[in-house]
């Protein structure tokens, strides 16, 4: 497929133009394409990162939701439902802000915020409930700040994500649009200055030819 | 000590006590699914209350309410041979089913549980039968409601003074707790009312049981970071550990210390305290849980070292022991129906248990 050529004037001063923003086009090309590299090794790395909390996430929850089973069993499933519907709610927020990531882009930053009481009371029941259920709670809380950094890691993935597709589209858009057209038009125009010179050689010799056959006349 | 209270009572105990579960019979049904359990258990002294549940709807918070009420039933059976002082400690052990009604009324209130999921948790006891409760839940939006229902009985006095206090209704906790005060309060009169040896046993059975609740009020009170004026107020009547000694147990700063404190003044009590507390003194850096568990076996290790220690009849120590062995028994199999229907390891269901055996 051939590249369709920028218009221009086929000057000497129009081709060096075109060399030079060739070169730097071809220089973007490159800083464009070290900065997708550098944003897969970050995609890569929060990936891992994402990974990894997603295993805790799970270790949390499978603990809470054994020592909340251990609850039942020690006191009832009826006991430790009502307990826990009839307890105080602990009240949470997320704080959402931006942070500067790689290459200086703003990344979202998710924190749990908890609503901590003045005063530091039992939640259920002292005699009724297990330790197990108290440990259920904290288990379940520190899923929560888990589950809120995962999705604070998959927002910036997201990011991410849409960067590489941006600065892909950039270095796509480089390399097989504007450089094949410059190349397209560099070739254009060193024809049309090949050709004036073809034309500038014949009507040298041709003004050379008359002027011996001017100079043998006149002789 | 009456031999005379005794002689209707003591056979009734004693036919009672024929009935509980074998612990080869009970460790034999770990493992098995809720049918299993569920036919196991209609062939017991369960068996009456177990039929009466819809093959349907048949999950472990039925099998738990048949298994209450079936203790409740026993217990008032007990009341209904017993006589004099006997009676009016039985009474009040039956006044703990109506606090806990009391206490659900208060909690599906407070959580929004539908009136017929939360009947599903009330034993019908005493005055707080099925359709009074029924009806108290039906008219009751607010935590003040349930308190105003309940103002004609004595657990609705008791409630009632608790906001003013603490000036914040909406805190189950301290009603809970003055509930709870109140029942055991209750409970240490009607023992100190008997007299020789049965007021001995009582003491000793009833208050080694209020004594391991203080302390694990105390250890987890102090897990969870609770201030030091805080938990005072969540403590209960006390016994052999007075007040004295639980604020030193409170203001000691690790749990090492806490037991320490506590098994200077065990080893002047019997020998059931003595072992409880150097147990928790050895396995003090073992999770709460653990020493939870270890204080939780304290009443029936009291009982049955009261059955070893006086004569079988004709005193409350068979009595004592026989209603610690029943609630042990459905406590076990309350574990058992859960682990069945979460199914749970039989190693986890087993740990959880608490067999007379091995005490």
């Amino acid at each position: 497929m051939s590249a369709e050529r920028v218009e221009v004037h086929p000057t000497r001063l129009e081709l060096l133009r075109l060399r030079r923003r060739k070169a730097l086009a071809e220089g973007i090309a490159d800083i464009l394409q070290k900065d997708l590299d550098t944003l897969i090794v970050a995609l890569i790395e929060h990936k891992q990162r994402a990974n990894a909390l997603r295993t805790r996430l799970y270790e949390s929850l499978n603990t809470a939701y054994s020592l909340f089973i251990e609850t039942e069993m020690i006191i009832g499933t009826m006991k430790a439902r009502e307990i826990s519907s009839s307890a105080p709610l602990i009240k949470f927020s997320v704080e959402v802000s931006s942070i500067p990531g790689v290459l200086g882009i703003p990344f979202p930053s998710f924190n749990c915020a908890k609503e901590e009481n003045a005063v530091l009371k039992p939640r259920f029941n002292l005699i009724e409930t297990p330790i197990q259920l108290n440990e259920t709670v904290s288990k379940i809380e520190e899923a929560l700040n888990f589950i809120v950094k995962l999705a604070e890691l998959t927002a910036v993935i997201r990011e991410i994500l849409e960067i590489l597709a941006l600065k892909r589209r950039q270095i796509n858009r480089i390399r097989f649009k504007i450089i094949p057209q410059l190349d397209a038009t560099i070739r254009y125009v060193e024809l049309i200055l090949e050709e004036i010179e073809r034309q500038d050689a014949i009507r040298v010799r041709v003004l050379q030819r008359k002027r011996k056959e001017r100079a043998v006349k006149s002789v | 000590m009456k031999p005379l209270e005794y002689k209707d009572i003591m056979p009734r105990v004693a036919l009672e006590n024929l009935k509980l579960i074998e612990v080869e019979d009970l460790i034999g049904l770990i493992g098995k699914d809720l049918e299993s359990i569920r036919c196991v258990l209609a062939g017991s002294p369960y068996g009456e209350h177990i039929s009466a549940l819809s093959v349907d709807r048949m999950d472990s918070v039925s099998l738990e309410a048949a298994l209450l009420q079936n203790y409740a039933e026993t217990l008032k059976k007990l009341v209904r041979f017993s006589s004099g002082s006997i009676r009016k400690l039985l009474l009040a052990f039956l006044k703990r089913f109506e606090v806990s009604n009391v206490k659900t009324l208060l909690r599906a209130v407070k959580g929004k549980i539908t009136v017929d999921e939360a009947m599903r948790h009330i034993v019908p006891v005493g005055f707080l039968d099925t359709n009074r409760c029924r009806a108290i839940l039906a008219e009751s939006k607010s935590i003040a409601d349930v308190i105003n229902s309940l103002a004609d009985l004595e657990y609705g006095l008791i409630i009632k003074n608790v906001p003013n206090k603490h000036k914040k209704i909406e805190d189950l906790l301290q009603l809970e707790t003055a509930l709870d005060k109140a029942i055991y309060e209750e409970i240490l009169e009607s023992a100190e009312r008997l007299k020789g040896v049965d007021k001995k046993i009582a003491r000793d059975v009833l208050g080694i049981e209020l004594d391991t609740l203080n302390v694990r009020i105390i250890l987890k009170c102090k897990a969870l970071g609770v201030s030091q004026e805080l938990i005072k107020d969540y403590l209960m009547p006390t016994v052999l550990f007075n007040e004295k000694t639980l604020e030193e147990t409170i203001k000691a700063t690790t749990a090492k210390a806490a037991i320490s404190c506590l098994l200077i003044v065990a080893e002047t009590g019997n020998v059931v305290y003595k072992n409880i507390f150097t147990q928790l003194l050895r396995e003090c850096d073992a999770p709460l849980s653990r020493l939870e568990a270890i204080l939780d076996k304290a009443p029936l290790k009291m009982s049955l070292y009261m059955l070893k220690e006086y004569a079988r009849y004709y005193n409350i120590g068979f009595v004592l022991a026989f209603l610690n062995l029943k609630w042990v028994e459905i406590k076990n199999l309350r574990c058992i129906i859960k682990g069945a229907e979460r199914r749970s390891p039989p190693s986890q269901v087993r740990k959880l248990l608490t067999l007379p055996s091995e005490l």
